[in-house]
């Protein structure tokens, strides 16, 4: 009887609480409806501090109104650059939110630290870069994967090699480490192409994947050379950083590399291949998309549609076509 | 006491203790999930999701929809999943010989015209007639095949994917805006580990829905989807996270589940001969990984949501049950070398150990064991103070449990808006554990003479069609 009278207290428990919730969500509710007036209220104020470099002064708010403004002011800064994103980094640095953060990335509780790492990359002041560098080191991931975010939104070109250091060694996850990096741009290449000639062939590999991202063609110069990389994941990154920035340089030595003997690699080449264009390539391409097994033959047969789409309607028709050939021509009529 | 009821009385003290434990396992899941959301709610503000959405570096996934008599909703849905918020995916509908015109209406909704489609040889698969290509989509492509049952059609939609991830969904369910975003978070941020992935399933009956999305959530009239509607948040909600926290992930479910497409042609795809495709695939990938020392995770995200169709009748819904159980057994007698053996980790030790103990066995327990322990107690073999106890374990306990789980729904998902809503739910924990518990296990108990009988069919699914128009949605 005792364990049924418990089991009938834990269950009434359950319904009470079930109940508070209910009406619990109502008021927060109505909290939040409160938290978007105020918004409303303020969001002019906050548009003439960004847009009207005539505006000297934001206006003086406390409590829940200087939040709220803080939150559009931030919001905005995600959106912006140039000269409104300076303008909203001198008013976090006239309000002493810079530094209040700074401190809090200190603070023992990781909920604290998080919302500091992260907060400071919309508060757009480059005094926090080395906070936040320190920050890559600390015991929690969400800190970590914080600071990463922010040092992209800064844009800190010292963040480069930290960044790809901790997104290989797995201390921040690689898709927050990635977008901070095509945040930082192109003033990252120059550190990216530092570490093409890095020992470990996943700093290689990583390297390049964001040179063929956010460099440009004349950036490309360094690239051919690693086609030759003793690692098939470099190659192939390689290949299609090159096929990214359309650098024709590397033409031949992309053909060379659709008779790589890693199928992944030959794959990349001819994507490239096809990207670049120029018909010197639609031989080894013709002869990959006829024979090679499913990915590069694939992969081959759209690069060729991309150069020579005439070509691909003539041979698709040929008894050795094979079928990626095919479905191209098939795929050029559409 | 005669021996006849010394037997039955031993049975019922058995039953006592299978439910103790399966009450035990639950408050720990229970406990697990509200850690996790604990921990988890306020790190959801700052996921990066934007970020990934944005980034060139996110892979690329292939969606695949088998497809059999669908036309009522396959072109809505089609096109809610083209519209999903992801960088870079494609649609790939393949239609399993359905009977009729889900091929037409794609074909005219798509401007989709025959191609020559180049297709791995990987996995075999029944033969495919044609392939169509769509003028205004080049990401949508629809392979219409000879039918040979929904695991064919999705082992033909692997040979064919583009890209190095695979997400399997029903054609008629739906998925959230940003649901393959979030499913595909995990795998975004550790590629080198995460192998697959599950989204949380939801009961639809009822939403207001248009154009393949759910505008307004809230419970339909039927009682059958209510009880499952609380059913999907307890399995979903407490039990995939408590399962995940343990490692021991053993399900994914087939309505919306992710998957690395180069294991998946290692592994031969899905296995064809099943009514339980995505327990046995799912097992499956933890064998071939655990056999091979191989590191890797498999996990459940809360977050990624899809959308379906749940029975609204007793006989399909019954149907529904009794594949599963049949499903079951056959995933375990595959695999029965992982069960309690320490070799598969927590995947061996606990989750298979649950599925044969827990939900295989579950109608012999919660049905026979509590039928003969009232009948022991009306004959006065036990006295009023051990039935009390034996109903408050195997009953009560579900009040609990569902309690319990309404109220991570409440706190940390939110979907049900409407006060009425959110009470009618309540209410219906109690209608789930006094009578619903039961007539599950007893379909369950149909479901062992379906493995005797060696039944290998799936059974005609009756569903209404969700993705259409608003105007058109009951």
């Amino acid at each position: 009887m005792t364990l049924a009278a418990g089991v009938l207290v834990l269950a009434l428990a359950g319904v009470v609480l079930v109940l508070v919730l209910i009406v619990d969500r109502g008021r927060a509710r109505a909290r939040v409806d409160r938290l978007r007036e105020v918004a409303d209220r303020l969001r002019p104020a906050a548009i003439d501090l960004v847009d009207d470099p005539e505006v000297a002064e934001a206006p003086v708010l406390t409590g829940t109104e200087a939040r709220v403004f803080a939150e559009l002011l931030a919001h905005y800064s995600r959106l912006l650059r140039g000269e409104a994103e300076d303008r909203i980094g001198a008013y976090f640095e006239a309000s002493g939110a810079v530094d209040h953060m700074r401190r809090q990335l200190r603070s023992r509780r990781v909920r604290r630290r998080v919302q500091a790492a992260f907060e400071l990359g919309d508060m757009a002041s480059q005094r926090s870069v080395p906070d936040l560098l320190h920050a890559m080191a600390d015991r929690s991931l969400d800190v970590r994967a914080a600071a990463a975010r922010s040092l992209g939104r800064l844009g800190a070109t010292a963040a480069v090699e930290p960044l790809i250091d901790a997104a290989i060694g797995q201390r921040v996850p690689r898709s927050v480490a990635g977008a901070a990096l095509l945040e930082i741009g192109a003033p990252a290449v120059p550190d990216l192409l530092k570490l093409l000639d890095h020992p470990d062939p996943r700093f290689r590999s990583y390297a390049l994947d964001l040179v063929g991202l956010v460099g440009s063609a004349t950036d490309a110069d360094a690239l051919p050379a690693r086609l030759r990389d003793p690692s098939s994941e470099v190659r192939a990154t390689a290949a299609a950083a090159i096929g990214r920035l359309g650098a024709a340089t590397g033409r031949d030595a992309l053909i060379v590399l659709l008779e790589d003997r890693v199928p992944f690699v030959r794959a990349a080449a001819a994507t490239a291949l096809g990207q670049i264009g120029g018909r010197s390539a639609t031989t080894a391409l013709l002869e990959v998309a006829r024979h090679d097994v499913f990915d590069p033959a694939s992969e081959a047969a759209r690069a060729l549609a991309r150069i020579d789409p005439e070509l691909v309607f003539t041979v698709a028709e040929e008894p050795d076509a094979g079928p990626h050939l095919r479905e191209a021509a098939d795929r050029l009529d559409l | 006491m005669n021996p006849v009821e010394v037997a039955l009385v031993a049975f019922s003290v058995v039953s006592f203790v299978y439910f103790v434990a399966l009450d035990i396992l639950y408050l720990l899941l229970t406990g697990l999930a509200w850690n996790d959301l604990r921990q988890s709610l306020w790190r959801r503000r700052y996921l990066g999701l934007d970020e990934a959405f944005a980034s060139p570096l996110t892979p690329g996934i292939s969606l695949l929809i088998p497809a059999y008599n669908e036309e009522a909703g396959i072109v809505e849905s089609v096109r809610s999943l083209l519209a999903l918020r992801y960088p870079k995916h494609e649609v790939v509908v393949v239609n399993d010989g359905s009977t009729d015109g889900t091929i037409a209406a794609l074909v005219k909704a798509f401007d989709m015209v025959p191609v020559r489609q180049a297709v791995r040889e990987g996995i075999a698969t029944a033969t495919i007639r044609v392939a169509y290509a769509s003028r205004p989509h080049p990401n949508l492509l629809v392979l219409d095949k000879e039918n040979a049952g929904r695991s064919d059609a999705v082992n033909a939609g692997v040979n064919a994917a583009r890209y190095p991830y695979v997400c399997m969904i029903d054609a008629d369910s739906l998925l959230e805006h940003d649901a393959l975003l979030r499913i595909a978070k995990p795998l975004l941020d550790d590629p080198e580990n995460v192998i697959a992935a599950g989204g949380t399933v939801r009961a639809a009956n009822g939403c207001r829905i248009d154009h393949g999305q759910v505008l307004d959530v809230r419970l339909g009239k039927s009682r059958l989807a209510t009880i499952q509607t609380l059913e999907y948040i307890r399995a979903f909600l407490v039990s995939r996270i408590g399962w995940s926290r343990l490692r021991a992930l053993g399900l994914i479910s087939g309505a919306f589940g992710i998957y690395d497409r180069a294991l998946l042609q290692t592994v031969g795809g899905l296995w064809t001969d099943t009514v339980g495709e995505d327990l046995e695939l799912t097992l499956r990938l933890h064998r071939h990984l655990r056999d091979r020392g191989e590191p890797y995770k498999v996990v459940f995200v809360d977050d990624a949501v899809c959308w379906t169709e749940v029975p609204e009748d007793l006989a399909t819904l019954g149907k529904q049950r009794r594949r599963w159980q049949r499903g079951l057994f056959e995933s375990l007698r595959r695999h029965r070398v992982m069960i309690g053996n320490p070799k598969y980790g927590p995947i061996g030790l606990v989750a298979a150990v649950y599925f044969a103990v827990f939900e295989f066995l579950s109608p012999l327990f919660a049905l026979l064991g509590l039928g003969v322990s009232v009948v022991l107690w009306a004959i006065g073999a036990v006295s009023t103070g051990y039935i009390a106890s034996f109903l408050a374990v195997s009953v009560g306990m579900g009040v609990v449990l569902s309690t319990a789980a309404l109220a991570i729904e409440l706190i940390g998902y939110g979907r049900y808006e409407r006060r009425r809503d959110v009470g009618r739910l309540l209410s219906y924990t109690v209608i789930e554990s006094f009578g619903f518990h039961q007539l599950h296990n007893w379909w369950r108990f149909m479901g062992y003479f379906d493995i005797f009988r060696g039944k290998t069919e799936w059974g005609e699914q009756k569903r209404k069609g969700l993705a259409r128009p608003a105007d058109e949605t009951p």
